[in-house]
């Protein structure tokens, strides 16, 4: 090897080195905080353990964590059912309402800046103020059975209703992420070309042609990365049932990550709580992976 | 062949290395710090409040002449030269110091951290004065005030234990006291200090801070349940006293109901299903009024799906069916006038005195109405109680600390635990001496039946291992006979079934 060459090497080696020391900090915060906790949790979830006992003793089970979930736990079934029922309604009816509102509040309509600040504005408020708030908004008093009663129609029980509870929960939870949504889709509407709806307009296209065959398509991105962030994000609903109703009336509003935290918090299963938790990790991964084939076949 | 140079490079890298390398050290706590070890002697005064005496109290009777004249015969009558001494036995107060020598010589500083959910600003601010006045006696000692809400404690808890990043004291719920005694996760209290205990606390609160026949802590705040009642809407409804029996309730509940197209707009009764402790708690104490039990404590066997418990299942349904009850009511309800009677504890004495929007003095107290089965009303009680952890290093520190902050301040005094207690929360104290001390604002009408609840008829919450698991089964289980999705029987039966398999489990375990 020539004396240029070995030069070479030796600087491209050094690089490589001085590369990796400037990602350690990073890289040794990840496996500290990302990794670790992660491969913790899978061998917690093949023990008993109640967090109280040294981690020395902790009691071995084998699978029976996740054989007692999917077989014997009646809970934790019905709390995949509801978590299931909530995805759906969450993403389906939020995704389409924000887009709705998205559409609006890009054209050009007076005080577009008002009326995306007044979107946003519940997302950016803490889920306790949005719990304290809805459930007065609920209570047989509260404003929603006032306007009900205006129309003639029965006082509701909401919360307090075994068929009603769920539904309501989906109702606040989709009032509290819809800014967050419209932000996204408004910024996907903005980087389509003008030209293209233009030219369509110039070729005769309508309203509903020019959105399903420019908007739609050119719009699928940002649909992509919302569906999935929001299917993501509606599989671990925590906080507004955990807020408004603890998951009552009689397990109605119970979902996964809730029982996952009772389990581990008040009842000290941290095994069990860490199967749920690998459980949900698995279910979570099929169906992102299930939107992203979707998604490309339609491209 | 190569050769080293000492360059300015070579020994600014040393140099960086060394700073590395004593940083490393002192980061995995090798750096020894060396201190000049002062050995003190910490000398406490404990003022003892009363002490029972006996004296001898001699009455000496003086000789006395009586000179009678009879016409001119005198005589003379002397009366019985009799010293009488009369013994009686007298209470003195002795107003005595007593110097106790700490056990404690500490070195030079002792840090100590303490948890608790009292996070409120007020409450920190009150503590932290209470921490300044100890460090003030005790110049040695210092304390961190660490605090998360109510909901995070259990977790805060196991979690730093597990990572062995905990505080030396808690205060916690004595409800977890199965989960941290059988596995020496909490200090058991020292004989020294549970002799005081047992003279000077309430028996309930004792027997709440207790598991296995072992103490676990101080006890602090006591709670019982009692029926608390909307004087206004009794008298609007012609009801002169509150019920002492089931019947007598659901009469009351039926009279003071008002409905509007078949909403109801004043509901009776409060049954506030959300909360597992708020809706138990009171369940509980019917179960018992109606001569139920909860749990065998010699077997470990629940004793829920016996006829009394099924009696007292059946009297929510029956509340529920007269229509004198709206599931969708919550306490906040009772405090704006629209509920007329619930089953609540002293603690909520705090927001009614300032949030009742009848007034404070339209809050009535009356007793647990007693069962067809049962003779008189019993109250449940349950206790926070304030702890040592096994590992900490600072054990004897530790409990100086607690026995400080629960001993009074002064003879006729209340303790700093006792006066935060009941001036921030309106709770009262556990301490006896507390509640006399603090008799004048503990007195007034609310107070005076729950102080006689904790003294005299209340009994602990029931605890067992897996204890926390099965009052959830008991809720949900209760939530759905109340729901109508599920009968009183059945739904106790499943209680039993399920209850007892993780009693077993938690016992083997």
């Amino acid at each position: 090897m020539l004396l240029g060459d070995r030069l070479k090497v030796r600087y491209a080696q050094r690089h490589v080195v001085t590369g990796y020391l400037f990602v350690a900090p990073a890289l040794a915060f990840l496996l500290l905080f990302g990794v670790f906790p992660i491969v913790f949790a899978f061998g917690i979830s093949l023990h008993n353990w109640n967090m109280v006992t040294p981690v020395s003793e902790m009691r071995f089970a084998g699978a029976d964590n996740y054989s007692h979930l999917i077989l014997d736990d009646s809970l934790f079934r019905k709390s995949l059912g509801n978590t299931f029922v909530f995805t759906a309604a969450n993403v389906l009816i939020g995704l389409g309402l924000a887009l709705s509102v998205a559409l609006l509040v890009n054209t050009r309509v007076k005080g577009r800046t008002f009326w995306r600040v007044v979107y946003f504005l519940p997302y950016v408020t803490s889920s306790v103020a949005v719990a304290i708030v809805w459930e007065n908004l609920y209570h047989p008093f509260g404003l929603l059975n006032r306007l009900l009663s205006l129309g003639g129609i029965p006082s509701q029980r909401f919360l307090a209703s075994v068929d009603q509870a769920l539904p309501s929960i989906i109702g606040v939870s989709i009032w509290h992420g819809m800014g967050y949504l419209v932000i996204i889709f408004v910024a996907g509407l903005q980087n389509i070309p003008l030209e293209y709806y233009e030219a369509a307009k110039v070729d005769g296209a309508g309203d509903w042609s020019r959105f399903r065959h420019i908007t739609m398509p050119l719009l699928k991105p940002t649909l992509f990365f919302v569906a999935v962030v929001s299917t993501i994000g509606s599989l671990q609903i925590f906080d507004l049932p955990f807020l408004i109703t603890e998951g009552g009336p009689i397990d109605a509003t119970e979902t996964v990550v809730l029982y996952l935290y009772d389990t581990a918090f008040t009842f000290a299963r941290m095994g069990r709580a860490s199967a749920m938790s690998f459980i949900l990790f698995v279910i979570i991964l099929v169906l992102t992976i299930i939107q992203i084939r979707l998604f490309r076949e339609r491209e | 062949m190569s050769r080293k140079h000492l360059t300015r490079r070579r020994i600014i890298k040393a140099g960086a290395l060394g700073v590395v390398a004593t940083a490393a050290r002192a980061g995995c706590g090798e750096t020894q710090v060396v201190t000049e070890t002062k050995v003190q002697e910490i000398i406490k005064e404990v003022p003892v409040e009363k002490v029972v005496t006996q004296e001898v109290v001699k009455e000496v009777v003086v000789e006395k002449e009586v000179v009678v004249e009879v016409e001119k015969e005198k005589v003379v009558e002397v009366e019985v030269e009799t010293e009488r001494v009369v013994t009686q036995t007298v209470e003195v107060e002795v107003e005595k110091v007593v110097t106790v020598q700490s056990r404690v010589s500490r070195a030079e500083a002792v840090n100590l951290s303490v948890l608790t959910h009292w996070g409120s600003e007020q409450s920190v601010a009150l503590w932290h004065d209470i921490l300044d006045e100890y460090e003030a006696a005790v110049p040695n000692a210092r304390i961190e005030y660490q605090t998360v809400p109510g909901s995070q404690m259990l977790t805060r808890i196991t979690t730093g234990h597990a990572a062995g990043n905990f505080p030396d004291m808690y205060h916690y719920y004595n409800l977890w006291t199965p989960d941290f005694a059988p596995t020496g996760f909490m200090a058991e209290v020292p004989t020294e200090i549970k002799s005081v205990i047992d003279e000077n606390w309430a028996q309930s609160a004792i027997d709440g801070a207790s598991y296995r026949g072992k103490l676990w802590g101080y006890p602090t705040e006591s709670n019982a349940y009692l029926t608390l009642y909307n004087k206004r809407i009794f008298d609007e409804a012609g009801v002169d006293e509150p019920p002492t029996t089931w019947d007598e309730m659901l009469e009351t509940a039926a009279r003071t109901t008002k409905s509007s197209n078949g909403a109801i707009e004043q509901a009776g009764y409060l049954w506030f299903m959300a909360s597992t402790s708020a809706f138990i708690h009171p369940w509980i104490s019917y179960l018992w009024s109606n001569g139920g039990e909860y749990l065998d404590p010699g077997t470990l066997k629940l004793r829920l799906n016996e006829p009394p418990a099924v009696e007292t299942a059946q009297m929510g349904v029956d509340m529920i069916e007269q229509g004198s009850v709206d599931l969708a009511f919550r306490p906040p309800d009772f405090m704006s006038g629209n509920v007329a009677m619930f089953v609540g504890a002293n603690w909520r004495g705090g927001p009614l005195r300032t949030g009742f929007a009848d007034g404070f003095e339209n809050v009535g107290v009356g007793p647990i109405p007693a069962g067809p089965s049962g003779t008189a009303g019993v109250s449940l009680a349950y206790n926070w109680l304030w702890g040592v952890d096994s590992l900490t290093k600072n054990s004897d520190a530790s409990w100086d600390f607690l026995e400080w902050v629960n001993s009074p301040r002064g003879p006729g005094q209340a303790s700093p635990q006792g006066e935060f207690m009941s001036t921030r929360f309106n709770i009262i104290p556990s301490r006896l001496s507390d509640q006399e001390a603090l008799a004048e604002r503990l007195s007034d009408d609310f107070f005076r039946p729950f102080i006689q609840a904790i003294q005299e008829g209340s009994r602990p919450q029931p605890i067992m291992p897996g204890v926390s698991e099965v009052t959830d089964i008991l809720h949900k289980q209760l939530q759905a006979v109340y729901f109508g999705e599920s009968e009183p029987q059945a739904a106790l039966d499943k209680v039993v079934e399920d209850g007892n398999a993780i009693i077993e489990e938690r016992m083997q375990a």
